[in-house]
């Protein structure tokens, strides 16, 4: 069946006598049929065909990426003061499809709010040498002890010294604001233990 | 060109005489090349592998499964169906389910714990036992609401899809229960759950 990599010339031909060019000719065509396969860096990214349709190709774009970790960790965006943090659970896993980023992350906390002022992040180590395309994904999140009022929490990704980090939406169920409000320090009780976990989907690159 | 698979040796060389162990030792190449190809795994898409000397596959599948309704401790949970439908797309460790329940018997008495579905083709990824599982849909006929609940929300633990409710007010997310389900009342569910699985 003819492909497109190599087809046997038909040479050498019956009974003839063996002739090291031709033979050298017939292995160069295997040679280039191999050439138009593709390399194999970089590591962990998807393989397709080039945009003129002559060989395989690895789109360096576009990354296979997995991986968990269990060092996420919370901070205040106006600075952390003198609170402190124990933590008793710091989980995250992700998948990098391409451009498409999955990632959950779960962290159990016992926070003293100290002078913590600012917006909460959580911060997931493995983001930080992606860059976001843009647009905020969508996801949803659980925060608790709850905010009083509030029904509905969703994590938000937000650009924080470059780094980009998790914010936590809530909604005001009251409607007093009419716009989703980021969870911040003052909804931190002094030491107390909190459960901030998320799932989001949102446009990435890879690193 | 080179390429890492087979590059011409230059053998057998000009002028040499025909020799069978020449031409073994180019077969030999040629065949380790072919040794680099990706694996031929049904379903499959290629990627370099993580130390960037070779190929991997990563499943790409688009199929169904069965959905099965259930709760964390059957007891005498019995449920038949009229509509039992669910449909997958898979993209290496990435899974997008979604299902249909439509019941024609759903009776209990001693079954209790959080109301689920069962059947999920992957298995999901945990975090320390907390969800693993990106917001799906959840469109949920007959069941008593607990108090206060504003919101509902499938989402993907041990495997299987649980319905999560939030609370307005003093906040709480729970899962609910098979006891939100009045005995004898016909359940329809169409669920839908992003999550990530455990291997590619």
């Amino acid at each position: 069946m003819a492909n497109p990599y190599y087809n046997a010339s038909g040479v050498p031909a019956a009974s003839s006598p063996a002739q090291s060019s031709t033979i050298r000719s017939e292995l160069l065509l295997i040679d280039n049929g191999f050439s138009k396969l593709c390399g194999f860096t970089p590591a962990n990214r998807f393989v397709g065909i080039n945009s003129v349709a002559t060989a395989w190709e690895v789109r360096s774009g576009e990354p296979y990426l997995q991986g968990s970790g269990t060092d996420a960790s919370i901070e205040f965006l106006g600075g952390n003061g003198t609170a402190s943090f124990g933590y008793n659970v710091r989980a995250y896993t992700y998948v990098l499809l391409g451009e498409l980023l999955i990632l959950h992350y779960s962290v159990n906390v016992t926070v003293t709010i100290g002078t913590a002022t600012g917006t909460m992040i959580v911060n997931i180590p493995a983001l930080q040498s992606m860059t976001v395309n843009g647009g905020v994904g969508f996801g949803w999140g659980l925060f608790g002890p709850a905010i009083a009022n509030t029904d509905a929490y969703g994590p938000y990704l937000v650009f924080a010294n470059t780094i980009p980090r998790l914010a936590m939406i809530y909604n005001d169920a009251n409607g007093s604001s009419g716009v989703p409000l980021l969870v911040d320090a003052s909804h931190f009780a002094s030491t107390t233990t909190y459960s901030i976990a998320g799932s989001i989907v949102v446009p990435f690159n890879g690193s | 060109m080179a390429n890492p698979y087979y590059n011409i040796s230059g053998s057998p060389s000009v002028g040499s005489q025909g020799s069978s162990a020449v031409m073994r030792a180019e077969f030999a190449l040629i065949e380790a090349g072919f040794d680099l190809a990706p694996a031929l795994t049904a379903n499959s898409l290629i990627r370099t592998n993580s130390s960037g000397t070779g190929f991997s596959n990563v499943s790409a599948l688009v199929t169904t499964w069965t959905p099965t309704l259930t709760c964390d401790i059957v007891g005498n949970l019995s449920v038949a169906y009229t509509t039992r439908v669910g449909n997958v797309v898979r993209l290496g460790r990435f899974v997008y389910a979604t299902c249909h329940i439509l019941t024609s018997t759903f009776t209990h008495t001693t079954a209790s714990g959080g109301i689920n579905v069962s059947g999920l083709p992957n298995p999901d990824q945990s975090i320390s036992g907390l969800f693993a599982a990106a917001r799906g849909g959840a469109h949920i006929g007959a069941f008593t609401a607990p108090a206060n609940s504003t919101a509902f929300n499938s989402y993907v633990a041990n495997s299987r899809i649980y319905i999560l409710a939030s609370r307005h007010g003093t906040g709480g997310n729970d899962n609910l229960q098979i006891t939100n389900f009045t005995s004898g009342v016909q359940v329809e569910m169409r669920l839908s759950c992003a999550y990530i699985t455990t291997s590619d």
